[in-house]
């Protein structure tokens, strides 16, 4: 017990200058808690600028076209580098229309005699001849003399192109062209070998005859070429643009993009926000005059002919969590969103349309499907399922796709019945698919066939053990995965689970060490070869074909198809090609993805499509609405901070009390 | 520590009203993770399998197949409204599992996560303290820099470092915990080493001829283990919630295994749904285990302090 | 006092280059280069395409000596994975992100404004409020306020930090709006999102450094100095005050400046749930990401700091309190 009478003393000598910090204190509180009449608004006192405000996951990696190979680097990139050809926007089956190019490709198929080996062969060439528009400019940049944008030739597409066969660019699009343009892998070859690729050397396969006209020699017959020239990685690139910015001392090109598009790049904040404004120097392009049925009653033809981009902004906020995501939205800061899966049940009524609470804010829904595969790949080379086709048609019947939408997929996926989704030619509507109904005892039955009645190996007694590989450890993906394997667990199998990480599952497929794993695919351009090809079987790993299925009938189908025109003949080998892989069974084929898009009412112009593009410059915003909604929601609750405060008195209240009363005393 | 110290700390923690509710709480949270660490046996088609625990037996429902409110008698998934099995306590999740069950699951991984670590780490710690107060010099500056280096690597990223080599899981964890966290116990016992080294007791014994070893285990050991044990307790809360921030994260226990952290990382997003009783359930455990070892920390931490030994 | 900085910043050394090390066994002992390379080349990279990319990372040079001869005959033996990465981090040339496609140095000037704009005010609001509070319950140790309080202490140390911000976040700016939820604004506009993040911050930290300070304070009024100044009638109290404080401010030090270093990286929750595009969200996005450039290089930027704060706490010992000499 120290002297109290001393400590007392000392310690009431200090109630002055103890006074003195404790009002500082009071005041710095006060002060802190009447601030927050700031309110919810996240941007800056808007100009007059028309923004569109939306949001991203995360940030783009690069925006180097040569480099882009994600939905969110496509998403901005695709607005500022238009490529020769661009997505329809509003058409449907999706097509490409001319963009940079002045009118659809010239084609011409030849035969050519090369001798290799000292065999003589027969091989079919296809020639594209592309020209350009004369009114095409880069945007304004430092990298060119005086900041002016140059005009875009026909040498700046072959460039682009050369730059996805240098292997210093690390370019994921080289597999679009590789062994595709004639003399393009000497060119890869040759700049591997050297360490350095040497720009000027010519490609036989892609020349600019003069500065409008393009012609590219294929090394085969391959119609859906005009898609990989509508993709982001054949868009014209300036070599100015290439070298200013990948000088030392300089951020680098991937930051720096210059491009042909509406738009081009103000700022980029890394998680935080990209902003793109309007390019001055973009051709003359008007709205489209028509679309696709239904799209005049949807008020999407309303500024049919007008110039474009309607935009002065656009601000990607880049959030990672998906919650501030739905908050920002419904307090209107961001101008449209997808439905979080456990806001399912608010949004969207029983009959699937949108809830009256929504209705009233004025946001309006739309649903799509995507152009995409998700599926289970059964590896062909394993020896239990490889070689049983009965065994695998056993746990496609096991498999309940529904109740698999159900839980997962808010009931909206589509039940997918075969590789092709919904929208791209080929697709047969009335494809039913003999095992992929839910059927308990026929695949039982078919397990029996198998040789695995009741899940017990015949010759072995012992009991079958299948292990199912998951590429992630998220909860998702066990929640998926334990689904999947409760549903083969009913004919009496045992399952077992392998989780690995991403780079542990890309091994594993590619030395085909597992047995079954769940997949997806999005199109990377919307034709039916794009899908087929995952079932091709010189495409085994490290190709995309995972399940390393190889069919002879189905891979010379596949060959005779790849070259087609569309065409009804070239439907028909697609029905046959589809038949062989439903009966063969190497993947259980699970759904096709919806996409369901909220849209505020100011809005104007939004129409959800599969493939990136850059379709940012159709969208129209009314600000003035906008700014109404802003004004009515955001309303800081001052009943609650007063009460609040009150509360707080009250607590500090006694302790006042007791001061006085020792001072005093 | 002697006979007689043990008692004046237990009566000294008795007289601490506060202290004793929490080490009841202790208590009664130990009870619910032991019967979920007793196997019970599962007759099956394939065999005996041992997969559930005396708490599974206790409290597990069947699944339902959604969100339900507690004591609800339907839930909601997909705006269909569907009857419920049986009644439950604190409602369900989104997978239809039952909150309070697997609010229970999550108690043992706490205590698991919360003691073994430092218990680990405390095996690094006290060898090499002891080590290097006792015999100082060469190895005393050899493990003095190792944890330096250590220490000065932030644990967050050692811990993930060590997380991505080996698999997920929850012994994993506590291991990685334990290698990054032993090195302010060293200090520690070091330090009290250095004053116990020179105490009278030690070098009668080491006049008498005893051995180093003898030394370090017989005399000097029993005397820094009050440390290991105010750490213990000490320790116990930081480590339970920093499992909720790493699964937070992504790098904590496996799915398979009950983890609070891992209810709320799945609740933030229910709460604007109006779906309160995850969120609140798990926050509701861990604050009153965390709040009872806090309160019983303390009182055990003055009562086994020599300097306060005076009264 | 010179000279002991200088011995102190020699003696830090050896522990930097041992940091070195250990990340480079840490880093180099996992995930084999073709993976890692897999998993940053997107859809289809072609076997050429992988070697490229692990070439051009360095990851196919030997281990630890490189005596393979070059085609012009010279030998460069410290061209190895290890030695470039000492010399990558002892000469700060730091490498470029894999997902960013960015050099870290400009991405950590991006990234450390934000973060201080949250730690700093966070940290000295924190002692405004924190160190008043525990003087105020000082003064009135023993009474039913002083129980009061600590228990009220121990109760908000209980809650976890979570859970402050979960229900922080959704009470304060969903339902009554009074902050943006989520957010930055770089410049002078970052103050509206910031208030709540730092008030969640301070609040959360209440709890424990009220306790913390009150337990000093009380320490050292009730240590013998004091007593025997009453005791010689030493009138001044406004004095005694000054002892005090002086004395209760070396362990207050001892956590505050070593803590200073780690204003720089930032708060890893409040910037992940309130976006804030600070070192912590960096950290994060990289470990998700498996960005390990950017990941070997925070690890030893963190470690530099840590080694810098524990530096500067000895020299700040030796500047407070006289009696502890330059040894």
């Amino acid at each position: 017990m120290t002297s109290t009478v001393g400590a007392y003393r000392l310690c009431s000598m200090n109630a002055g200058i103890q006074a003195r910090r404790q009002i500082a204190v009071l005041a710095l509180l006060f002060l802190m808690v009447m601030v927050p009449a700031c309110g919810n608004n996240p941007y800056p006192p808007e100009s007059n600028k028309v923004i569109a405000y939306t949001a991203l996951g995360e940030d783009p990696r690069t925006l180097d076209p040569a480099q882009v190979s994600d939905t969110t680097s496509a998403e901005i990139l695709t607005q500022i580098y238009d490529a020769l050809y661009q997505n329809a926007y509003l058409d449907r089956p999706y097509k490409v229309v001319p963009a940079l190019a002045a009118d659809y490709p010239v084609k011409h198929t030849f035969s050519e005699n090369v001798v290799e080996k000292g065999i003589t062969k027969k091989m079919t060439r296809m020639e594209y001849t592309f020209t350009l528009r004369d009114d095409i400019y880069f945007q304004d940049d430092p990298c060119f003399p005086q900041g002016k944008g140059r005009r875009v030739t026909a040498l700046d597409v072959v460039y682009a192109i050369k730059r996805l066969a240098d292997p210093a660019v690390q370019s994921t699009g080289y597999w679009l062209v590789a062994n595709k343009i004639k003399g393009i892998d000497a060119f890869f070859k040759k700049a591997a070998a050297a360490g350095k690729a040497d720009y000027s050397q010519e490609i036989e396969g892609l020349k600019a005859v003069d500065d409008r006209t393009l012609r590219i020699t294929l090394t085969e017959a391959f119609p859906a070429f005009i898609y990989v020239m509508s993709m982001p990685y054949t868009a014209p690139v300036a070599h100015e643009a290439v070298e200013y910015y990948n000088a030392s001392g300089r951020d680098g090109f991937s930051r720096h993009p210059v491009g042909t598009g509406a738009f081009k790049l103000k700022s980029w904040k890394r998680q935080h926000r990209i902003v793109l404004e309007r390019n001055p120097n973009f051709r003359a392009e008007y709205y489209p005059l028509t679309g696709a049925p239904g799209d005049a009653e949807k008020g999407l033809l309303d500024d049919a002919g007008k110039r474009l981009p309607f935009l002065d902004e656009v601000w990607y906020s880049i959030i990672s969590t998906a919650q501030p995501v739905w908050l920002l939205f419904l307090q209107g800061y961001l101008d449209t969103s997808g439905v979080p899966q456990d806001q399912f049940d608010r949004v969207v009524t029983k009959n699937l349309e949108l809830s009256g609470d929504f209705i009233k804010k004025g946001i309006s829904l739309e649903i799509a499907s995507d152009l995409d595969i998700y599926y289970l790949a059964f590896n062909m080379r394993d020896p239990v399922l490889g070689k049983n086709k009965y065994l695998r048609q056993a746990l496609s019947l096991a498999y309940d796709t529904d109740l698999y939408n159900e839980i997962f997929m808010n009931g909206r996926a589509i039940n997918a019945q075969g590789p092709l989704p919904p929208g791209i030619f080929g697709y047969d509507p009335l494809l039913k698919n003999p095992y992929k109904t839910y059927d308990l005892t026929k695949a039982k039955e078919l397990l029996a066939r198998a040789g695995y009645p009741d899940g017990i190996d015949e010759k072995t007694g012992k009991q079958l053990e299948l292990t199912y590989d998951i590429g992630s450890d998220s909860t998702r993906a066990r929640e998926v995965a334990a689904f999947d394997m409760r549903c083969f667990e009913q004919l009496g199998i045992k399952m077992k689970l392998q989780v690995n990480t991403w780079s542990q599952q890309l091994e594993r497929s590619h030395k085909g060490t597992f047995q079954m794993f769940s997949l997806g695919w999005v199109a990377d351009y919307p034709d039916p070869e794009n899908f087929l090809q995952l079932l091709y079987g010189p495409n085994a790993p490290p190709n995309p074909n995972s399940s390393a299925f190889s069919n002879p009938e189905y891979d010379r189908l596949y060959e005779r198809m790849k070259g087609m025109e569309d065409s009804p003949e070239r439907e028909a080998i697609i029905h046959k090609m589809v038949a062989i892989v439903t009966e063969e069974c190497p993947w259980i084929f699970s759904f096709h993805s919806p996409s369901y898009v909220l849209r505020h009412a100011w809005y104007k112009n939004g129409k959800a499509h599969s493939i990136s593009g850059n379709y940012k410059k159709y969208i129209r915003i009314d600000s003035g609405a906008r700014r109404d909604y802003w004004r009515h929601e955001d309303k800081p609750n001052l009943t609650a901070l007063i009460c609040g405060l009150v509360l707080f008195a009250i607590i500090l209240a006694p302790a006042v009390l007791i001061k006085y009363r020792r001072r005093r005393r | 520590m002697t006979e007689s110290h043990l008692k004046i700390a237990i009566r000294r923690i008795r007289k601490d009203r506060l202290a004793v509710a929490g080490f009841l709480v202790i208590c009664i949270f130990a009870l619910v993770a032991c019967l979920d660490c007793i196997p019970l046996p599962v007759r099956e088609a394939s065999g005996i399998r041992w997969g559930r625990t005396a708490l599974d037996a206790a409290f597990n429902k069947e699944p339902e197949k959604s969100y339900s409110p507690p004591l609800a008698d339907r839930g909601l998934l997909n705006r269909k409204e569907f009857a419920l099995a049986s009644r439950h306590l604190l409602g369900t999740n989104n997978l239809g599992e039952d909150v309070l069950y697997n609010g229970l699951k999550g108690v043992r991984t706490a205590f698991v996560i919360g003691i073994v670590p430092t218990l680990i780490a405390a095996l690094f710690a006290v060898m090499l303290g002891l080590f290097a107060g006792y015999y100082g010099g060469f190895i005393d500056d050899l493990i003095q820099y190792v944890y330096q280096v250590l220490s000065s690597i932030p644990s967050i990223l050692l811990l993930i470092a060590m997380l991505m080599i080996m698999e997920r899981g929850l012994w994993q964890l506590c291991v990685a915990l334990g290698v990054t966290s032993w090195v302010g116990l060293c200090r520690l016992i070091r330090g009290e080493t250095l004053k116990v080294k020179n105490m009278e007791y030690v070098e009668a014994a080491r006049a008498l001829g005893a051995s180093d070893a003898r030394l370090i285990f017989r005399h000097i050991l029993p005397n820094v283990m009050h440390i290991v044990i105010i750490e213990i307790t000490l320790d116990f809360s930081a480590l339970v919630m920093t499992e909720t921030v790493l699964t937070y994260i992504g790098v904590g226990v496996e799915p398979g295994t009950g983890s609070w952290g891992r209810m709320i990382m799945m609740a933030d997003r229910e709460l604007a749904n109006g779906i309160w009783w995850n969120l609140s359930t798990a926050s509701a455990f861990l604050f009153i285990l965390v709040l009872a070892f806090n309160t019983f920390a303390d009182t055990l931490r003055d009562a086994l302090d020599p300097r306060l030994r005076k009264g | 006092m010179l000279s002991y900085i200088v011995r102190r910043f020699l003696l830090a050394i050896p522990t930097v280059i041992g940091v070195c090390l250990v990340t480079f066994l840490l880093f180099n002992v996992f995930a084999s280069p073709e993976a890692v390379a897999r998993k940053q080349l997107g859809k289809n990279p072609t076997e050429t395409q992988i070697a490229a990319w692990v070439a051009s990372h360095g990851m196919d040079k030997p281990m630890f000596f490189n005596l393979h001869r070059e085609k012009d005959g010279r030998l460069h033996p410290f061209d190895s994975r290890f030695w470039n990465h000492m010399r990558e981090l002892v000469l700060f040339q730091f490498p470029e992100s894999d997902y960013l496609h960015e050099k870290v140095t400009s991405l950590l000037k991006q990234k450390i404004g934000p973060s201080l704009s949250l730690t700093v005010p966070a940290f000295l609001l924190s002692m405004i409020v924190t160190l008043p509070i525990a003087l105020f319950i000082a003064y009135y140790r023993g009474t039913y306020i002083d129980k009061l309080a600590l228990f009220i202490c121990v109760i908000l140390m209980s809650i976890a930090i979570l859970n402050y911000i979960i229900f922080g976040q959704y009470l304060l700016a969903v339902v009554f709006k009074y902050f943006p939820i989520y957010g930055y604004d770089f410049g002078v506009g970052a103050w509206k999102f910031l208030l709540l993040p730092v008030i969640l911050a301070v609040a959360s930290g209440l709890g424990g450094g009220v306790r913390f300070y009150r337990t000093i304070m009380l320490n050292e009024v009730r240590a013998d100095y004091v007593r025997t100044a009453m005791a010689k009638g030493v009138s001044e109290e406004g004095i005694l005050f000054k002892h005090v404080l002086k004395n209760a401010m070396i362990p207050i030090l001892t956590t505050t400046v070593l803590s200073i270093p780690f204003l720089i990286t930032g708060s890893l929750l409040l910037e992940i749930f309130f976006g804030i595009p600070g070192m912590g969200n960096l950290m994060i996005n990289a470990i998700n990401n498996h960005d390990y450039p950017v990941i070997r290089t925070l690890v030893y930027i963190y470690s530099l700091l840590y080694i810098a704060g524990s530096i500067l706490t000895d020299i700040s010992y030796t500047l407070v309190d006289p009696r502890v000499s330059f040894k």
